[in-house]
């Protein structure tokens, strides 16, 4: 018998004195044996188990105070919980939830929030901006078990940063994992937590392979785009939205250059058509610079750079947009560089965009290969597939019709519902006496 | 009815109160490995190693492989002092092992100098990496201190203008 159900069967309701001595020694027992986080951890389950509170949930994310798709998850999951779990969302610099509801469009109401700061890091003569693992002296105490003592405080922590320093010891414990960074090291403790959840099957191979473990879940990320009207009016526009990250893994360059191409090979064809890029930028981005000026050996009004623009803008251009590029991870060797799951490419489905992106990462698992969108692997190829849609445009509805039902698989609420039922089924078992 | 809601409440506030003691208890140890009377942190991988823990992890290696060899000689020549088909079978058996394991070891004392090198200049590359990246960031970060100064030159330059 487990130790959580011989502490549950020494009570008895009507004797709760004599139960409580009871469990007070077996408690004792279970301290000298399995740690004091064990008797802890059973009291804990106890106060669920018998309907004294609601459980309490830790979504923990080091970078929670930054805007980014992975914060958005762990945001999102958080929403979906805060009605049936007590949820604390904890971060490790300063960040409100008002801030974070404005960032995600979401309602975190019931949520709180708790910052955390890790010494190792604040003080650092140069503030941290990230609280980046791989900056840990490995050969040093762990910085992070601030945070892995904090996680001993709730029924269930949920590592949303795939951090994989923190040692969970609360009773169930979720490792979300959006890509498997780094290697195994001193202080890897992945293999501690309970389940180990995954944004795509493409990350799920690579834990396998990396860390050699299996994960238990893929979990989509929410993608909350979808355009509900009926009416659209598509214009000329080959759409890409992603950030111009400063190491050019977007590939944004490389767009220009294949569009100019296309101009070029196709004149009569792409007339009146117009590549637009949009996406975060950062001060003083080098890449930025060279897509910039790309830009200006094509023709006026060939190209729109369109950086940081409102959340609204961007909406308008996918609901302009005919097609859209994805070329992450096009011509790179490193896993890393391609795309682990592909949001963007969701969100142009969501707009009936027809989408074209290179054949790798995540994207195989979000388009089905001539019914809602197409690949490529070479530069003519990306270019032959865009030139077939402009000639056609029924086919151009058709698959973007297509591609509007497929993307319905990736929205918020069916995130949520899924996180929903993942947790229900991990609360039932947690609660069962 | 009442008895038993005022029983649970009993029940409620003994276990929170538990709990709490618990707690208090917990703050005072600040290591997790206390916390769960285990060790948590991992052996440093491989890559993780300086020169010395490298060299001597080598040799450590090296003198279980021999260990292992001293073993089964052992078990071979105490063997081959029994008669019978099953026991001679087994001798060859070991006999047989013990060849593979010597020349395995052969192989090794070969190859792991080799390996040991290979794994020195990678290790040596990643640091002479670090610095690199490292000088870059300060070259950069200088550079970026100097556009700074110069627009504020010039900006002045303008004003005066």
């Amino acid at each position: 018998m487990s130790d959580f159900k011989e502490v549950m069967s020494l009570i008895d309701k009507n004797f709760p004195e004599q139960s409580l001595i009871k469990i007070s020694e077996s408690l004792e027992e279970i301290k000298q044996n399995r740690g004091i986080q064990a008797s802890y951890n059973i009291l804990l389950r106890l106060e669920v188990a018998l309907g004294f509170r609601k459980p309490r949930v830790a979504v923990y994310d080091n970078a929670l105070h930054f805007i980014g798709g992975a914060q958005k998850y762990g945001c999102t999951l958080a929403q979906a919980l805060q009605e049936d779990f007590d949820v604390t969302l904890i971060a490790n610099k300063k960040i409100s939830l008002n801030q974070l509801q404005d960032w995600y469009g979401l309602d975190l109401k019931s949520c709180q929030i708790k910052v955390i700061p890790i010494p190792y890091f604040e003080d650092r003569k140069e503030g941290p901006s990230t609280f980046n693992a791989g900056e840990v002296d490995l050969r040093g105490d762990n910085p992070f078990h601030v945070i892995s003592l904090e996680s001993g405080e709730y029924d269930i922590f949920i590592n949303n940063c795939m951090l994989e320093m923190v040692y969970p010891l609360s009773n169930v414990s979720e490792f979300i994992c959006h890509f498997p960074e780094r290697e195994k090291s001193r202080f890897f403790h992945v293999d501690k937590y309970t389940h180990i959840i995954c944004n795509s099957q493409y990350t799920g191979e690579w834990i396998k392979k990396k860390w050699d473990l299996e994960p238990n879940k893929v979990l989509y990320p929410p993608v909350d785009m979808m355009d509900f009207s009926q009416k659209f009016n598509k214009e000329k526009i080959i759409l890409s939205v992603s950030r111009f990250e400063p190491s050019g893994k977007k590939q944004q360059l490389e767009m220009v250059k294949i569009f100019e191409r296309m101009i070029k090979k196709y004149p009569q064809e792409t007339e009146g058509w117009k590549i637009v890029l949009a996406g975060g930028n950062v001060d003083k981005n080098p890449y930025f610079e060279k897509v910039r000026k790309a830009s200006q050996s094509l023709p006026p009004g060939r190209i729109d750079l369109e950086v940081d623009i409102s959340l609204d803008e961007l909406k308008k251009l996918y609901k302009k947009a005919s097609i859209f590029w994805h070329l992450t991870g096009f011509e790179q060797i490193e896993p890393e560089r391609a795309e682990h799951f592909g949001m963007t490419t969701v969100e142009s489905m969501q707009n009936r965009c027809v989408p074209i992106a290179h054949k790798g990462g995540g994207q195989k698992e979000i388009i089905e290969d001539k019914i809602n969108g197409f690949f490529f692997e070479t530069r003519d190829e990306l270019m032959e597939k865009t030139i077939k849609l402009i000639h056609s445009r029924e086919l151009m509805i058709k698959i973007g019709e297509s591609a509007y039902k497929r993307a319905k698989k990736f929205t918020k609420e069916s995130f949520q519902d899924r996180v929903k039922k993942h947790f229900k089924e991990i609360f039932i078992e947690y609660a069962a006496v | 009815m009442k008895v038993m809601a005022k029983s649970s409440e009993k029940l409620k506030q003994g276990i929170r109160e538990l709990r709490n003691r618990l707690h208090e208890e917990k703050k005072n140890i600040q290591e997790v490995q206390f916390l769960v009377n285990n060790k948590v942190e991992r052996e440093p991988g491989i890559w993780e190693y300086d020169f010395d823990e490298l060299e001597s992890e080598i040799w450590n290696r090296y003198s279980i492989l021999e260990k292992r060899i001293r073993l089964l000689k052992r078990i071979s020549e105490e063997l081959s002092e029994y008669s019978g088909r099953k026991p001679r079978d087994i001798f060859k058996f070991f006999k047989k092992l013990k060849g593979n394991i010597i020349k395995q070891n052969e192989v090794n004392q070969e190859e792991l100098p080799f390996y040991l090198a290979v794994m020195l200049s990678l290790q040596k590359m990643k640091d002479r990496l670090n610095t690199l990246e490292y000088e870059v960031k300060k070259i950069k970060r200088e550079k970026d201190d100097l556009i700074t100064e110069i627009q504020e030159y010039k900006s002045k330059l303008m004003k005066k203008k």
